[in-house]
């Protein structure tokens, strides 16, 4: 018992168990027998379901897609389902070589981590790393927007006193933009909903203007604006 | 032309003041030598830290040139930085890390279809590591984002370049 638990740890996905099933009983990978390795696998899901493991859903999308490949081969309708059966089996086995390539390059990346253990390198640049920056979709610009809006301090009764027009705005970005390189969102804002929607509207404005163009380093981080072509 | 000497101190200075691999070709505009003169000083150089018994030697990373140290002085290292520097990996993750190191640039739907599931936290955990980077975002529909693996990731591994392992066909 506590053996096969350790066995269904070191699984990382559904075409490890598959892997480990064929290779256990030495079965051609390039020929499966699919009435056979459906079987195992599923006695295997039924076994992990006893012990109360939780299986992901692609454990679970592999039994289906193995269901439907063997109906098709061992009880085809038609020829033409008979063919689509091959063709499905043949796809999985591509899948399982390829999987398998993978599996084997992990192993050779393990090894040399071993043996590259105790050494080390110099870690920090004393110049700076240019950051990887990913040029922001308009979505991406709205979806933070949006999170900013939800954060902003909303008073109840906002009285504006200074109003800020979207051409004042546009000028302060420019400014700030044309006195450093790059400027980020956060640096601009003020906390109020009016300043944000303003800050969104020049914005837009500019990135068509092709004043300024728009970054994050990572999903949902914060939006860097760096010159555009015809700042 | 600079002498042979003063050459092989200022490759010294250069790898001294990067963190990271300087890739030869930088080191030979830098200095204005042809690819003989460099791998020549280059040579005497790593032979002369071999030969003082340096805790320190020269090494090829990334495709370029860097200091490391030698693992005999492991346990002063971690003992100055007082933690474990080894990144502890999973199969999954180092599973990942093959993919995009074999396929990248590499969308995480696609890693996913190789991997038979869900990659999304395995991809997180290694950004977190700094092992991958992201490599700007894919020309299809929903303009997914591409992953590679970085610098980091060479070095943590050993690896000098691409050739440094197994074709693809070799496996």
């Amino acid at each position: 018992m506590n053996q096969f638990k350790v066995e269904i740890e070191i699984f990382s996905g559904p075409l490890d168990l598959l892997l480990y099933l064929i290779e256990r009983k030495n079965l051609d990978i390039y020929d499966i027998p699919i009435a056979k390795i459906t079987g195992d696998y599923i006695e295997y899901l039924e076994k992990m379901n006893e012990m109360n493991l939780e299986i992901s859903s692609s454990f679970i999308l592999m039994a289906s897609r193995l269901i439907r490949i063997k109906s098709k081969l061992l009880l085809p309708r038609t020829e033409e389902e008979r063919m689509e059966g091959e063709l499905e089996k043949k796809r999985l086995e591509e899948e399982l070589i390829e999987y398998k390539k993978f599996k084997k390059i992990a192993e050779e990346l393990k090894k040399r981590v071993k043996e590259r253990e105790g050494v080390f390198s110099r870690q920090t640049p004393i110049i700076p790393e240019d950051e990887m920056l990913v040029e922001v979709s308009l979505f991406d610009l709205a979806l933070v927007f949006k999170e900013l809006i939800k954060r902003a301090k909303v008073e109840k009764s906002e009285i504006i006193s200074e109003e800020i027009t979207i051409e004042e705005k546009m000028e302060t970005i420019l400014n700030e933009i044309a006195r450093k390189e790059k400027l980020k969102l956060t640096e601009i804002l003020k906390q109020t909903i009016i300043d944000i929607i303003v800050t969104f509207l020049a914005l837009l404005e500019l990135i068509r203007m092709k004043k300024v163009k728009c970054f994050q380093e990572k999903n949902f981080g914060d939006i860097i604006i760096l010159r555009g072509e015809n700042a | 032309m600079l002498d042979i000497e003063k050459i092989k101190k200022i490759i010294e200075l250069i790898l001294f003041v990067n963190g990271k691999p300087v890739s030869e070709r930088k080191l030979i505009e830098l200095l204005e030598i042809d690819n003989e003169t460099f791998n020549k000083a280059i040579d005497e150089l790593r032979k002369e830290y071999e030969e003082r018994n340096s805790p320190l030697f020269i090494e090829k990373i990334a495709g370029g040139w860097q200091f490391s140290t030698k693992k005999e002085y492991s346990e002063w290292i971690k003992k100055f930085l007082k933690k474990e520097l080894t990144l502890h990996l999973s199969p999954q993750a180092l599973e990942v890390l093959a993919i995009i190191l074999y396929r990248g640039p590499i969308t995480r739907p696609e890693i996913d279809s190789i991997r038979g599931m869900d990659s999304s936290g395995v991809i997180r955990t290694l950004l977190e590591k700094k092992l991958i980077k992201l490599a700007g975002r894919k020309k299809v529909p929903g303009r997914p984002l591409l992953y590679r693996v970085s610098d980091k990731f060479y070095q943590y591994f050993g690896i000098e370049d691409t050739s440094d392992l197994p074709s693809w066909e070799e496996i």
